[in-house]
């Protein structure tokens, strides 16, 4: 079951992130916590896994990272992510395949 | 100097068989998270053991963007060529065949074949077959040098087995062969021999051997006799 659903979840990391990136530039630990938030610890991804899915997304030109600085003691500064065009007509594009699967899934599961 | 987040971070990519450029990715993100948690804890505290991470990424990351899962590879095709043949091929760590002038890989197929599982005018390989051929299996039209070499003409090794002339622990031949078991119509041997004439290293002349060789075959290619003559030479038999 546990292989199950890291495959069912898998399968939307890409919606999911671009939706949030969709409401507001965020960083990597952002995206982990906003998610983790908004599905009550259903999508409660370690680094690992939300990594490679915003590599994916940036190298599809779908997101973008700029680099901000925070605070004073970051070896590093923050890396955010926005969303981009392509990517804003990607989600829609998305968004509607995910409707349109998780209506006939339903509808034959109840048949 | 390094900090622990920066080596932890390093531990982790040399675990995940991408490219450079995406472990660069992976690590400078790695080391950003770490600082996100403002903690004295060490990393493998705040993120769990270098494996585990690497694992986790190992799983998410494009199947495309894995390199031949660790194995390593090395690919080259020289520019120039000879009759549309690439003049040098390598082809490593991949099944692939190097084909070229001179082919080296797992697989090659050349002029000047080295690989694995060679095939060339010289061949040279683990199994090496070729107009003259060297590897553990040897096998040669001219010449076989190996472990075990077979050939029409000239054959060395362990084990040899040869039309005209076979050299070996064990040498068998049609026409001679030199060994410590020989088998021949010729042979010049030290424990056994099966043949028409059998002549014996430690107190047979060599003049007996190079006459009763002489008349035998009258036409034994030179090339033949002059390593005959260099076998004698060069020992105390």
């Amino acid at each position: 079951m546990d292989n199950l659903q890291k495959q069912f979840k898998k399968g939307v990391l890409d919606l999911l992130v671009l939706d949030l990136l969709n409401h507001g530039d965020a960083y990597g630990y952002e995206i982990i916590s906003q998610l983790d938030k908004a599905s009550d610890g259903y999508y409660l991804m370690k680094e690992g896994s939300l990594y490679p899915v915003l590599y994916r997304l940036e190298d599809k030109n779908l997101i973008q990272n700029y680099r901000q600085a925070s605070e004073a003691d970051r070896a590093v500064p923050r890396k955010y992510y926005k969303i981009t065009e392509d990517g804003i007509q990607q989600l829609a594009l998305m968004k509607a395949e995910w409707q349109q699967f998780y209506q006939i899934t339903n509808h034959v599961l109840k048949g | 100097m390094k900090s622990a987040n920066q080596k932890y971070a390093e531990q982790v990519v040399a675990l995940i068989p991408v490219d450079r450029a995406y472990k660069n990715r992976i690590k400078e993100d790695i080391i950003s998270r770490l600082e996100e948690y403002h903690s004295s804890a060490s990393p493998e505290d705040l993120m769990g053991s270098t494996y585990e991470v690497a694992q986790e990424f190992i799983e998410n990351i494009e199947p495309s963007a894995l390199i031949n899962q660790g194995k390593k590879t090395f690919n080259y095709t020289s520019k120039a060529k000879i009759m549309g043949i690439p003049l040098i091929s390598i082809r490593v760590g991949k099944f692939e065949v190097a084909k070229g002038i001179i082919a080296i890989g797992n697989f090659s197929v050349g002029v000047i074949s080295i690989g694995a599982f060679s095939l060339g005018i010289f061949s040279l390989g683990g199994i090496g077959l070729g107009v003259i051929a060297f590897g553990g299996l040897a096998l040669g039209a001219i010449g076989a040098f190996g472990g075990v070499a077979a050939a029409y003409m000239l054959a060395i090794g362990g084990v040899a087995v040869a039309h005209n002339l076979a050299i070996g622990g064990v040498a068998i031949a049609t026409d001679i062969a030199i060994g410590d078991v020989a088998h021949a119509k010729l042979t010049a041997y030290m424990s056994e021999y099966k043949g028409e004439f059998g002549f014996n290293r430690l107190t047979d002349s060599a003049q007996l051997f190079t006459a009763q060789l002489n008349k035998s075959f009258p036409n034994f290619p030179k090339f033949l006799k002059r390593i005959l003559d260099i076998v004698y030479s060069s020992t105390t038999y």
